[in-house]
């Protein structure tokens, strides 16, 4: 129940800046535009592969809206208490840390797919008339395949954020992170279009699961049981995340804090 | 030297909206609200006064100043310093003057102290022998040798305010604008910052505008007050002048060597002061300083027993606004 | 020229805060240099593996690319803080700025001056990869490197004044971060790719009320693929000026209306 708690609290915390949301969507809508008329711009007179142009900007569009999910800025907070030596007391909450992090950031991850990866999703369906699944049961896969891709994405930034300990800045890594995203996860180029060592990286690492994973069963290219990866990076995610926790925890308790 | 002729400024501050669909209706049409952060201020300043201009918290102390030093533009009025608008020609009229804001600093915050002197020496243009004089001097009167190779982040408070003060007088400007120079000192680096202000003042005949919470600041410092409260000026004289007029009583409490009681008693009651507390050893006296003096308390009080301590509390600033509006 | 003396020492007084902590300067300066790259790569491979877009050339569309990397940066370097403008309306922070006996602008251009090595690195080198593989062809002759300095100027300069024109609009509005998304990040990331692969009124936008496809586009239609005419190029200089003087004069009109920090 405290777990809710903390999510309905960030999720009220961000209802306040509307105003701004709503420019910040308008240029997210525009930007994946732009990405769109690229594939058009290249797409012309070309199949491209089992998407077909029509397919292929659905695919960008859908990937564009989820991209709101993924971006987990749980490691902010985390990089500033190691900074102020908050962290200890963050730590002794009568919550484990990693739970604690993890209920905030879904509060934050439910506003976002409320008033952005939605509103985004049927702008382009009403304007561009994008593709959506025939079999109704594909947005319920759909839905699932999200979820894992912003569970992931949690634990991603909240590892991002725990290098603080050894770095005293996570600003630069998340910005690794970031640009490994735009390439690896399919976001912008279907993993099977990657150069042959690249595309060996993204199969071998989660990012596929934050867009390609989620973007092929949207477009009923991939069934259901591809989520099973996303499912295993999901408990592997989790179970470095708890060792990382442990290490912390006695790296705070040497050092008192 | 320095005028403020009819100054006011509004600023529009933008309402939040409340009930559904208020961001698009925020978007759509922003309404505003106006306040009226300073109203029509006057005032004159000669050469080599020193200003206090206290008043509460958001009185519009900080816009008053903002705008003699052209950061903000006013709605109506005018300022002169020197016989230049500083709204109209600021780069000209804030070469004359030095300013400092005691809750920000104009220093390079991780550089040694030193640099932030080097580059303001360039930034005003200075001769490189008028430059080291300067310098010489202040850190001399201002005490930074000891710092002067420190990185500013790592200064205390009192030692960064001298820093800072230094920094706003290094292109020897007529003119000195404090917006509370002693914020968050402790009471050694208080009395010190005060000393240099005075000698400033004093010796180098500066022309000071100081803000201030704290009532010690003007009493040790100002030859004049003005009173601001909700954007109008309510008072313009001398320190004296404004206790007087008040007529708050200063209250002192009297310690004796040995129990005095039955003191209120004893006493006539046809005398200037009053009694309004006897415990123990303990005397506490509440006079008007207009009809009598402290040493004349003092001389009546010394009949009941040898004197050991006296506490003087002056009537405290906020009671003095409090009273005056 | 002792403006230009004063900028530079206080660049450098900047860059040398920045060295104190040395170790997140390098992280941070890789880190941009990595960012870019990734972008480009990512960009790359879809270009090259459908051999250009919209009849535009691997090396043509790259060498679009890479200028618009290059005019960004050196934006970033020449007024970086104008990109991040909000903080000093909202914190007060432009008061002090407002207490020099010189420009605000000036000062404020100076204030967390990065060096962007990485990105004019990596930008000059792609440009002379583009460029030499156009020369091979033929398209191009010796003609285009004085050229492609003339759009780097210009672009810059456009850039420049858009930022700053909306960065003027935070003295009215107070809040700009989101306004800056489109005009700045949206504008840019489109101007890097040729604009006839966008609709009618998406062109239309980009040559009018955010002028941006001035800065690679239209300019590089003449450098590498000699359509349009030589006067394009004087054309987009004079464009570059004006943008620079409107934004120049809306900015100082936009100082006025400075609230700070309220009361």
């Amino acid at each position: 129940m405290f777990s809710l708690t903390l999510a309905r609290k960030s999720y009220a915390r961000n209802l306040q800046y509307r105003s701004a949301h709503l420019m910040r969507m308008f240029a997210s809508v525009i930007i994946g535009y732009i990405y769109m008329a690229i594939w058009m711009g290249v797409g012309e007179g070309q199949l491209l592969g089992d998407y077909g142009i029509h397919g292929m900007i659905s695919y960008i569009a859908f990937n564009q809206a989820c991209l709101w999910v993924i971006m987990a800025t749980n490691w902010t907070d985390i990089e500033g208490w190691v900074r102020t030596g908050q962290i200890s007391h963050e730590l002794m909450k009568p919550m484990h840390f990693f739970w604690y992090m993890h209920s905030r950031e879904w509060g934050q991850t439910w506003y976002q797919f409320l008033y952005s990866t939605t509103p985004i999703l049927i702008i382009y369906i009403v304007v561009l008339k994008i593709r959506t699944p025939e079999h109704s049961v594909t947005w319920l896969w759909t839905l699932l395949a999200m979820f894992l891709a912003a569970y992931i994405a949690i634990c991603i930034a909240y590892l991002i954020g725990i290098a603080a300990f050894w770095t005293t800045e996570s600003r630069w890594l998340n910005g690794v992170h970031m640009g490994l995203n735009m390439l690896l996860s399919g976001f912008f180029i279907p993993v099977e279009w990657l150069p042959g060592w690249l595309k060996m990286i993204s199969i071998l690492s989660p990012y596929p699961c934050l867009q390609y994973v989620p973007s092929r069963i949207y477009l009923e290219l991939d069934p259901a049981h591809s989520l099973k990866l996303s499912l295993f990076w999901c408990l592997l995610l989790t179970a470095i995340c708890f060792t990382v926790t442990r290490v912390i925890r006695r790296k705070v308790e040497v050092q008192g804090g | 030297m320095i005028t403020a002729h009819r100054l006011n400024k509004t600023f529009r501050l933008p309402v939040a909206k409340e009930g559904r669909f208020r961001a698009v209706r925020t978007l759509l049409s922003q309404e505003y609200r106006t306040v009226e952060a300073v109203n029509d201020i006057s005032f004159e300043i000669s050469k080599g006064e020193f200003v206090g201009y206290i008043g509460p918290n958001g009185a519009g102390k900080s816009t008053t100043i903002k705008m003699l030093c052209g950061i903000l533009h006013p709605t109506s009025g005018e300022v002169i310093i020197n016989g230049r608008s500083p709204q109209n020609q600021r780069q000209q009229v804030v070469r004359q003057l030095g300013v400092v804001f005691g809750q920000r600093t104009q220093l390079w915050w991780d550089l040694p102290l030193k640099d932030s002197f080097d580059i303001l020496a360039s930034l005003y243009k200075l001769e490189q022998q008028n430059f080291k004089n300067q310098l010489g001097l202040l850190s001399e009167i201002l005490q930074l040798h000891e710092f002067m190779g420190t990185p500013v982040r790592k200064l205390s408070l009192g030692q960064r305010m001298r820093a800072d003060l230094a920094a706003s007088l290094l292109h020897n400007p007529d003119i000195l604008f404090l917006d509370e120079p002693t914020i968050g000192l402790d009471v050694l680096a208080k009395k010190q910052i005060r000393d240099y202000l005075k000698q400033l003042n004093r010796q180098w005949n500066k022309t000071i505008l100081l803000t201030t919470h704290d009532m010690d600041d003007i009493e040790q410092l100002c030859s004049r007050v003005i009173v601001i409260n909700h954007g109008t000026a309510i008072y313009d004289g001398n320190l004296e002048a404004l206790r007087e007029r008040i007529g708050l009583p200063t209250v002192m409490k009297i310690k004796f060597k040995d129990t005095v009681t039955a003191a209120l008693n004893l006493f006539p009651p046809s005398l200037p002061f009053r009694i309004t507390d006897c415990h123990e050893q303990l005397i506490t006296v509440s006079c008007n300083r207009r009809e009598t003096t402290a040493m004349e308390v003092l001389n009546r009080m010394s009949a009941f027993g040898t004197i050991e301590d006296v506490h003087l509390e002056e009537p405290n600033f906020e009671e003095i606004i409090h009273r005056i509006y | 020229m002792s403006w230009i003396r004063i900028y530079f020492r206080l660049a450098g007084a900047s860059l040398r805060s920045q060295m104190q902590y040395k170790f997140n300067f390098i992280l941070s300066t890789l880190m941009v240099f990595l960012m870019f790259g990734l972008e480009f790569m990512t960009v790359s491979i879809i270009i090259y593996k459908f051999d250009g877009i919209k009849g535009w050339s691997v090396y043509e569309a790259g060498y679009l690319f890479a200028i618009m990397m290059f005019v960004r940066a050196s934006y970033r370097m020449i007024a970086g803080e104008v990109n991040g403008f909000e903080k000093y309306l909202v914190q007060g922070m432009l008061d002090q700025l407002l207490l020099r006996p010189m420009p605000v602008l000036l000062v404020l251009v100076t204030r967390n001056f990065r060096p962007m090595a990485g990105e004019l690195v990596l930008g000059s080198i792609l440009i002379s990869i583009c460029l030499s593989h156009l020369m091979e062809k033929g398209q191009v002759t010796l003609w285009a490197i004085p050229g492609t300095l003339a759009v780097i100027i210009s672009g810059t300069i456009i850039t420049l004044s858009i930022g700053l024109a909306t960065a003027t609009v935070g003295f009215w509005t107070h809040r700009i971060d989101e306004l800056q998304r489109i005009t700045d990040n949206a504008a840019t990331i489109a101007s890097q790719y040729p604009l006839s692969i966008y609709p009618k009124w998406m062109r239309i936008t980009l040559l009018t009320i955010i002028p941006m496809g001035f800065t690679s586009y239209m300019p590089s239609l003449y450098v590498i693929r000699g359509e349009l005419g030589l006067w394009i190029l004087p054309a987009t200089m004079l464009l570059a000026a004006i943008l620079l003087l409107g934004a120049l004069r809306f900015w100082k009109h936009g100082l006025a209306h400075y609230q700070s920090t309220g009361t």
